[in-house]
């Protein structure tokens, strides 16, 4: 067989190492491959694809075929632990690259404890059990709030674990799957105090080398602990082997899972890292818990190597307008490619998150800009007084008691404000459209089948009665574009359901207080045929614009317009009507100020300017619908 | 030497291939009979019905056609089984191995759903336990240094230079290896898996 006497191009290569090439080019390739170390140092870091995929979950796994009824309580610990001699598994918590985690108990301190049991693909590694052991001990030193402490390392009939304090809560990632959507100060706040953590294993020579959304953990009170300290170079190894001569870029087998969040230089050379890789890691982290993907979020493992390496950091301000300036070039700055331009301790990125976990003053939600017909007049007295008072039954957490709305004592402030940040947000979103920003449809769980039985304690709807379904914004929802709304709309014998991003409860946006407002349904289960209009009620509106509810919302809007029904917003809720391009919020109505504009209705599209125009706004949609 | 480049389902459909045959027997009675046996089928009645399937495969195969949708083979197949088990089920031939065991009919109908999660749970059961015994047949055909590099470098991710260094042969070989078996187990994979 001849060999190629020209390298293969890179694509061919690819299909070569993944076995998808015709037998006789492939035979080529082989030939020429067999002798070029070049071709060599390309392949090795080839990647792969889903038949690879199956391989390695094949090779993995024991599965046992489905339709399984298990008759009795499941066997969850592995037969070498259940009897040791001081831990008791009470069940399983989850499984990771390295190993499976159980919840178990001290049987004579009764403390709860997690065990992290290595798999035997990990410590068959070679050195890998003294490498193991030695970071735990270095592990057991750390003592902290924010670090999840390391109590022990031990061994039951070949299987080695790892004794941590249990955390009774969930990891980041799993929390922003959950919520949709976190507000910018709890991200903040999330992150400075993992920055705590990580700066107290600094002082004490540790780097943790793994800093990821899934290693970072909330319990149920709010604490937030860093995961897994120094395990990372436990599943990693032949570091010391490949050295020099071995291809710079680190291969993607090599690599836990995808590598979103590695630093260029680990992604280089995996050995001499320090805590400026964490500090990256947190770039990455807070770029994922505030817009809902990594840094880089397309392409293969290897694709996202070089794009650490090699592609400027995006600026997170572009993917999710309310993110401040001075907060997107923190990101940036973590995310620099040399070491040196980043912070250089993790205290001094806790030291400039501080401002950024404190709810801003004069943060006045904001408000958008139509032109089309006014079809009301201004109102000039809020219509919301009467209504926005403190609740009937008292909150969890502390309710501001006002005598006088807030927003009413501070209107001119506030409208001030807002005219500063409107146009900051309309610059914002024309360059959003401009740079082809399309929503990103991650949705976690896939659209279920819309079950009619699905909501919860409403009335059924009598025929010919009207429905409309509110779409409210699951952080910040402006109370006083909600309420009045709902009211007129019901005053006029509307039956109305209320979705959002999950059925947790809407919290209300800080200069509205009020009860959070449980939602109807989640926005996956919405039947949109059930409905003769929607309205979206902002001001958290990211997730329906660019987040992962962007489908289900370009779904709902989809099947209204197609049967003729209204699509209606009011408020930031324009917002999400604008960036699924129902209308455009670019013209400042001539001659007045924008939040003048009132109630416009074009075809079946309303809209209202703030929720001064809440009750006109209504009345709208109460026409349109009832014709 | 490599057998023929045909894939097994290509190689079904021909009259003159009895080793194929043998090959879809060594690939999915494990995987049928598994099943019913987490249905707690009795072993005799299950060994029965795995035949049973296999006979009425082979009868229809003439019949499939890969139309190119993905997962038609395995759906195919899942029917047949979901099909089988139901008529040797109403003719009572399975005695329940357990007292209070699960309805096997509630299981039969919702395997027959194909949007249903049970049956979604079951294709990719399948592609897991066909990838395994496809790989495992596959391994005689290798020798024993290339299938062992391809395992360690491309199964388990070892840096390809430590492997290299163990077996005593270069990284090309390694990555030489790798796409010899992965073209291998993507011909014989061809229509039944979804990649």
């Amino acid at each position: 067989m001849t060999a190629l006497a020209v390298h293969p191009d890179a694509a061919a290569l690819r299909s070569f190492a993944l076995g998808r090439l015709p037998e006789d080019h492939r035979a080529e390739v082989e030939a020429h491959v067999a002798a070029c170390g070049d071709c060599g140092r390309i392949l090795e870091g080839a990647g792969g694809d889903s038949l690879l995929d199956l391989a390695r979950r094949a090779a993995m796994s024991t599965p046992a075929p489905a339709g399984s009824e298990t008759l009795g309580p499941d066997v969850e610990s592995p037969p070498e632990l259940s009897d040791h001699p001081r831990y008791r598994i009470l069940g399983k918590l989850g499984a990771g690259g390295m190993g499976v985690v159980y919840k178990a108990e001290h049987r004579v301190m009764g403390r709860l404890v997690a065990l992290k049991v290595l798999s035997p693909r990990t410590t068959a590694k070679r050195g890998a059990v003294d490498r193991f052991r030695r970071e735990v001990r270095l592990a057991s030193r750390l003592s902290h709030p924010n670090i999840v402490t390391a109590h022990d390392a031990d061994e039951a009939g070949g299987l080695h674990f790892l004794v941590m304090e249990y955390v009774d809560g969930m990891s980041l990632d799993k929390l922003l799957d959950r919520k949709g959507s976190l507000p910018v100060t709890t991200v903040c706040h999330f992150i400075r105090q993992a920055s705590l953590g990580l700066q107290h294993a600094f002082e004490r020579g540790m780097v943790h080398r793994d800093i990821k959304p899934q290693n970072i953990m909330v319990t149920r009170k709010g604490a937030v602990k860093v995961l897994d300290f120094g395990l990372a170079c436990v599943a990693r190894d032949g570091d010391e082997a490949t050295s020099a001569t071995a291809a710079k870029v680190t291969s993607p087998d090599m690599v836990m899972g995808t590598p979103d969040f590695l630093a260029p230089e680990q992604a280089k050379c995996a050995v001499d890292v320090d805590i400026r890789a964490d500090l990256y890691g947190m770039g990455g982290t807070l770029c994922y818990l505030l817009t809902g993907q990594p840094p880089f979020p397309g392409g293969t493992a290897f694709e996202k190597l070089m794009a650490h390496v090699t592609e400027p950091p995006p600026d997170i301000a572009q993917r999710r307008p309310e993110i401040p300036a001075a907060l997107a070039a923190i990101v940036s700055k973590l995310l620099a490619k040399e070491p040196a331009d980043r912070f250089a301790t993790p205290a001094e990125l806790a030291a400039v998150l501080l401002p950024f976990t404190k709810a801003a003053t004069g943060n006045m939600a904001l408000v958008p800009v139509l032109d089309a017909e006014v079809v009301a007049p201004f109102e000039a007295v809020p219509a919301f007084e009467t209504m926005v008072e403190a609740p009937a039954k008292p909150r969890k957490k502390k309710a501001k008691k006002q005598p006088v709305p807030f927003y009413a004592k501070h209107r001119s402030k506030l409208i001030a404000a807002g005219i500063a940040l409107a146009l900051l947000a309309a610059a914002g979103f024309a360059a959003n459209r401009l740079s082809g920003n399309r929503p990103d449809a991650t949705a976690s769980n896939p659209p279920t089948k819309t079950d009619s039985t699905n909501t919860t304690a409403i009335s059924p709807a009598k025929t010919g009665q009207p429905s409309v379904l509110m779409v409210l914004a699951p952080n910040n929802l402006y109370l006083p574009d909600y309420h009045p709304v709902r009211e007129e709309l019901e005053r006029n014998g509307v039956r109305v359901q209320t979705a959002s991003m999950s059925k947790g409860p809407c919290e209300p946006h800080e200069t509205t207080p009020g009860a959070p407002v449980v939602p109807d349904l989640a926005i996956k289960d919405v039947d949109p045929t059930k409905y003769d209009a929607v309205i979206f009620i902002g001001a958290g509106v990211w997730p329906y614009t660019a987040g992962p509810g962007a489908e289900d919302v370009r779904r709902i809007i989809g099947s209204l317009r197609d049967r003729g029904k209204i699509v209606a917003a009011i408020c930031i809720g324009a917002q999400v009507l604008h960036q699924h391009n129902i209308i455009n919020l670019q013209t400042v109505v001539p001659g007045k100020k924008f939040e003048n504009s009132g109630v416009n209705r074009n075809g079946q599209v309303i809209t209202g300017g703030t929720y001064t125009d809440a009750v006109p706004f209504a009345k709208e949609v109460v026409r349109a619908v009832k014709k | 030497m490599l057998p023929t480049s045909a894939s097994l389902l290509d190689r079904l459909h021909s009259p003159t291939d009895p080793a194929a045959w043998d090959r879809l027997t060594a690939v999915y009675s494990p995987l049928i009979r598994g099943w019913l046996q987490k249905q707690n089928v009795r072993n005799d009645d299950a060994e029965d019905l795995v035949q049973e399937v296999l006979i009425v495969v082979i009868r229809r195969i003439p019949e499939f056609q890969h139309n190119g949708r993905t997962g038609a083979f395995r759906a195919w197949l899942r029917m047949i089984a979901v099909n089988v088990s139901r008529d040797f089920w109403k003719a009572k031939r399975l005695r329940p191995a357990v007292v209070g065991g699960s309805d096997f009919g509630a299981v039969l109908d919702r395997l027959a759903d194909s949007s249903d999660a049970l049956s979604r749970e079951w294709d990719k059961d399948h592609d897991l336990f066909v990838t395994r015994r496809l790989l495992e047949l596959l391994r005689p055909q290798f020798e024993a240094t290339t299938w062992t590099a391809f395992e360690r470098f491309a199964l388990k991710g070892e840096p390809a230079a430590v492997v290299a260094a163990d077996l005593g042969i270069t990284s090309n070989a390694i990555f030489i290896a790798k796409s010899r078996i992965l073209t291998r187990l993507r011909e014989e994979a061809a229509g039944l898996l979804d990649s």
